[in-house]
């Protein structure tokens, strides 16, 4: 508490106008509404001086007359200050923070998508995250916004089809910069990767232009995910959304449910039983213990070591066995609620957790063995997408990706949550700066979260699992991080007295850590694209088409077959001979 | 008699190729989680191809939103036909929490004909081997 009321008292020796203008809900936090005029001040002031350079998310909020915006500025010591100013709904508009964050016009550009405030200096680029034949002047986060709106523009069926017919492979939005982009050359040879993929994981579209092998320009496109949870929060009861936040991610599904339910209980003032936050730490781990092991298969599979995916996902079964037994499911586990657990461990269920776990930890001894021995694996993976440690402070890049770049990171330690400030646990980092580094990172940390497993159920206390939480929380907000196993989690939550929240943000891990990748793939090869977008976990393997692109423009695709049948002609292959022979000429 | 031919061939050894359509991951974790060690569906023929070009079922899993619905009308259209399909989760099957969701368009089946509906939020991998048997069985 003492640092940030020094933060306090610095800020209004600095600036006197800010006399009793900066809130301190609990340690760790502090709130700060600044007029629109003096933000900047503000705000270069925080960045430079007071130390705050890691920009969380931000938020866009509609407030009557005003949008209002709060930029979620953290320190490396746990502080979070939120910065918020209005910006008048009527011709008003904010400048952007490009300078000051590169990373962070993605934030900009979903507040524009989704509320419609204008930022002056943002690059044109491409949507996010609003479909591409969504109409202009619609904000689906306004507050009187409906969707049935949406049936007076055109629907999907004919926007759809409209794009169905375009060549595929070739796309006019291509030469559009998003906030993903390289530099790019006419001449390249562009292969679009996605948006679905052979193996698994949500659809994500990535264009990536090469020269030769060497990959020259990517560009990430997003939101064929969006699913449009932050609005489906605010018109559904806090116990709803607890269910909902789950279904954010089915990998990090206890994640966004703690996150949220942590921030609604700060709002409430309630304080979590002990054992019930011990609970929520266990839960917490074993999920990372499953996603781990759930990464190092994947990662196995991309380098082409899938004798690897099938021995991780064999072990992980133990896990997931163990998560179905404590709750009930084997993802999406509904353990938590506002205000506690909704189930209690027994011991005959702590000793089977046990025994799992040293057999997983056995397990993960010969993976570790597998990974700092096996000259293939270390080989393929040393030296592949390098991010350096001042790429990552500026990119804001989180969790084991940024942990492997030698940036000690982890919100667990900076700001703990649950009973992780009770724990005994190593930040685990790694100077290596690539996926060898960061496939180390993660298996270490398997070995950490094994030995809080340990700490968790020997240290459990005993005492009731939740307290009473009340149907209408009182007006107010909160801002609540978690270290999922991917990275920070954010949540922000804005409560107006109902029973229904005002506003839910949330800015998932891989949303800031896919900035990094542009970086990492920087005149990389192709094949180490399967492996580098793996690395920082969202885990996409991807073979789709190519169509080279000459001086002719764009080319449908009965062009490029009468084109390919022109070539092989001059090549002396004739396939109008040839089909005739194996009696296929009726087509 | 071609046709039968068709559907004689469809029966044996299931190639399937993972669809996803906005799902959260969960009936995707799981569906690769019915091909690994574990319940290791190979056993059986099923394996999971790359393309769908190659694939006999298609396994729709998500919310089918504005973006990926005529994106996943064009995987349909790229599989060979007879193929079948599976909406794998509850998600695929209804829209779930998302039915009043903005950006959802409708239920897998408006879009693409389905064979078999999953419900779960997610399905166990042995519901969707049972779901793989069901679709076998509609051949017939």
């Amino acid at each position: 508490m003492s640092q940030s009321i020094e933060i306090k008292t610095e800020l209004e020796n600095k600036f006197d106008w800010l006399k009793d203008q900066v809130r301190i809900t609990r340690e760790n936090r502090l709130w700060l509404d600044v007029p629109a005029d003096k933000f900047f001040v503000i705000f270069d002031y925080l960045i430079s001086l007071a130390g705050f350079k890691e920009l969380c998310t931000i938020t866009g909020t509609d407030e009557g007359d005003n949008y209002g915006l709060m930029y979620h500025l953290a320190r490396t010591d746990g502080k979070v200050l939120n910065l918020k100013t209005l910006v008048p709904k009527e011709g008003g508009s904010m400048k952007s923070i490009i300078s000051y964050f590169p990373g962070g016009t993605i934030y900009e550009r979903e507040i524009n998508d989704l509320l419609g405030v204008k930022f002056e200096g943002l690059p044109p680029g491409r949507r996010y995250p609003l479909p591409d034949n969504w109409p202009e002047g619609e904000h689906p986060l306004r507050k009187g916004w409906q969707p049935d709106k949406l049936s007076k523009v055109e629907g999907i069926k004919e926007a759809g089809e409209e794009r169905l017919n375009m060549p595929i492979g070739i796309r006019s939005e291509i030469s559009q910069p998003t906030d993903f982009s390289l530099i790019r050359r006419r001449d390249d040879v562009q292969i679009s990767i996605g948006p679905q993929h052979p193996a698994l994981k949500e659809p994500e579209s990535f264009n990536v232009t090469l020269q030769g092998e060497k990959i020259s320009g990517i560009e990430i496109k997003l939101g064929y995910n969006h699913r449009g949870i932050e609005k489906a929060c605010e018109q559904r009861s806090y116990i709803q959304d607890v269910y909902l936040v789950e279904r954010i991610c089915g990998i990090c599904s206890h994640t966004h449910s703690t996150c949220f339910v942590q921030a609604v209980e700060e709002i409430a003032g309630l304080q979590l039983p002990k054992r019930a936050a011990y609970i929520r730490t266990l839960v917490g781990e074993l999920e990372r213990v499953h996603s781990h092991l759930l990464w190092l298969g994947v990662a196995g599979h991309e380098v082409g070591f899938d004798t690897l995916l099938m021995y991780t996902w064999r072990d992980r079964e133990i896990v997931m066995d163990i998560l179905a037994m404590l709750t009930g499911n084997r993802v999406n586990y509904g353990i938590n609620q506002v205000g506690g657990v909704r189930r209690d461990v027994t011991a005959e269920q702590a000793a089977d957790i046990l025994k799992a776990v040293d057999q997983l930890e056995e397990q993960t001894k010969y993976y570790i063995e597998v990974a700092t021995e096996e000259q293939t694996l270390i080989q393929r993976l040393s030296g592949v997408g390098k991010l350096s440690k001042e790429d990552v402070l500026k990119l804001g890049t989180v969790g084991p990706t940024g942990r492997a770049s030698g940036v000690e990171r982890d919100v667990r330690r900076t700001d703990p949550y649950a009973a992780y400030g009770e724990l005994d646990f190593k930040v685990i980092t790694s100077d290596q700066c690539d996926v060898y580094g960061r496939a180390v990172v993660r298996l270490l940390e398997l070995m950490e979260s094994y030995s809080m497993i340990r700490q968790v159920l020997k240290k459990l206390p005993d005492g009731p699992i939740s307290v009473r939480a009340p149907r209408r929380i009182p007006a107010g907000e909160a801002i609540s991080r978690y270290e999922a196993p991917r990275g920070e989690d954010v949540h922000y939550v804005k409560s107006n007295g109902t029973e229904n929240p005002e506003r839910v943000k949330v800015r998932a891990p891989t949303l800031a850590n896919l900035q990094s990748v542009t970086k990492m793939l920087e005149d990389r090869y192709l094949a180490d694209l399967p492996i580098v977008i793996a690395a920082i976990d969202p885990c996409f393997s991807c073979t789709d088409r190519l169509i080279k692109v000459e001086d002719k423009g764009l080319m449908t695709w009965e062009e490029i077959r009468q084109y390919g049948i022109e070539w092989y002609k001059k090549q002396g292959v004739d396939f109008a001979r040839m089909t005739g022979k194996i009696g296929r000429s009726k087509e | 008699m071609l046709k039968n031919i068709f559907k004689w061939g469809l029966k044996k050894s299931l190639w399937v190729y993972h669809a996803g359509a906005a799902a959260c991951n969960n009936c995707d974790i799981e569906i690769l989680d019915m091909l690994t060690p574990r319940h290791d569906v190979e056993r059986f023929g099923v394996m999971l191809v790359g393309s769908p070009r190659h694939a006999d079922v298609l396994l729709v899993t998500g919310v089918c939103n504005r973006q990926t619905a005529p994106r996943l009308k064009r995987l349909y259209e790229q599989v060979p036909k007879p193929c079948l399909v599976i909406a794998i989760g509850s998600c695929a099957c209804s829209g779930h929490f998302f039915r009043d969701s903005y950006n959802y368009v409708s239920p897998i089946d408006q879009i693409i004909p389905v064979d078999v509906y999953l419900p779960g939020c997610p399905p166990k991998p042995e519901a969707m081997i049972d779901a793989v048997i069901k679709a076998v069985g509609k051949i017939r």
